[in-house]
């Protein structure tokens, strides 16, 4: 399995965690590590940036779901990008375009917060 | 195709047995992404198979191989003219076969626990699907037609 690597920065007001790789259940403890992070930094709004290539299983939907549960918690809207067209459908399947925005790239994502 | 090796029209079966150990999940999908592009099914089908796959070893993974630390799931891909079957097959306790879709609005609420979509998952990419449990033998049966 690739191993995951978690990286975040914040764009302004923007907190943006950069999935590099396979998330599953050993995700966890890393996606929530960045996500403090950003907020820590002053984040309002969260921006998950994934690679094209990435495989993400029904243990890594959880993690992302409990990071967007927790933003809605604290008023942050959730935008992802650099989904596969797959994972583009599961995300849809599964009811998550309800809660976050689909977007190509990180700069259309930031003109998606404007 | 010039050139791309193929699967012979009639019906040929491969077997993978791999160990109890997350992550080994994915030799199962690629070989199943293998015959899948060999038999000619796009690339999107392909995905869908892989990661139903993957959440069927998942399954098998976490729910069985309570038993001797040398067992191992059997992973069977039977190929023919018109469909290609995955069977996963493990030893151990059955794991809950639940129906419907997951309700996310309770997820997100905190309601229910995050986790719980695998068999949804499962069910919604490939075209047949059958969870079996007999005698402490657990089966995954998939199944996705050249003509969908």
């Amino acid at each position: 399995m690739e191993q995951l690597k978690v990286e975040h920065k914040n764009r302004g007001d923007l907190g943006i965690i950069e999935l590099i790789g396979d998330v599953t259940a050993l995700a966890e403890e890393s996606v929530m590590s960045a996500s403090k992070n950003i907020d820590a930094a002053g984040a309002r709004n969260v921006l998950l940036k994934f690679n094209k290539a990435s495989y993400i299983n029904s243990a890594g939907i959880a993690i992302i779901i409990s990071l967007v549960s927790d933003a809605r918690k604290k008023n942050q809207k959730v935008a992802v990008c650099g989904l596969s067209g797959h994972f583009k459908k599961v995300f849809d399947m599964i009811g998550l375009t309800d809660y976050l925005s689909i977007h190509d790239t990180e700069e259309a994502a930031l003109e998606g917060f404007k | 195709m010039e050139g791309q090796l193929r699967m012979p029209d009639k019906e040929q079966e491969i077997e993978i047995h791999i160990p109890h150990r997350l992550g080994f999940e994915k030799v199962a999908m690629e070989s199943a992404a293998t015959v899948a592009a060999m038999m000619g099914f796009s690339s999107d089908r392909i995905e869908d198979l892989k990661t139903a796959v993957g959440e069927a070893c998942i399954n098998a993974i976490e729910h069985g191989g309570k038993g001797s630390p040398h067992e191992r799931i059997l992973v069977t891909l039977t190929s023919n003219e018109s469909e290609l079957r995955v069977d996963v097959e493990n030893s151990g306790d059955a794991f809950p076969v639940e129906h419907g879709k997951p309700n996310i609005a309770e997820k997100m609420d905190g309601r229910s626990p995050t986790r719980g979509w695998g068999l949804f998952l499962i069910r919604s990419l490939v075209d047949k699907v059958e969870f079996r449990s007999h005698e402490g033998t657990n089966t995954t049966n998939m199944v996705i037609c050249l003509d969908r």
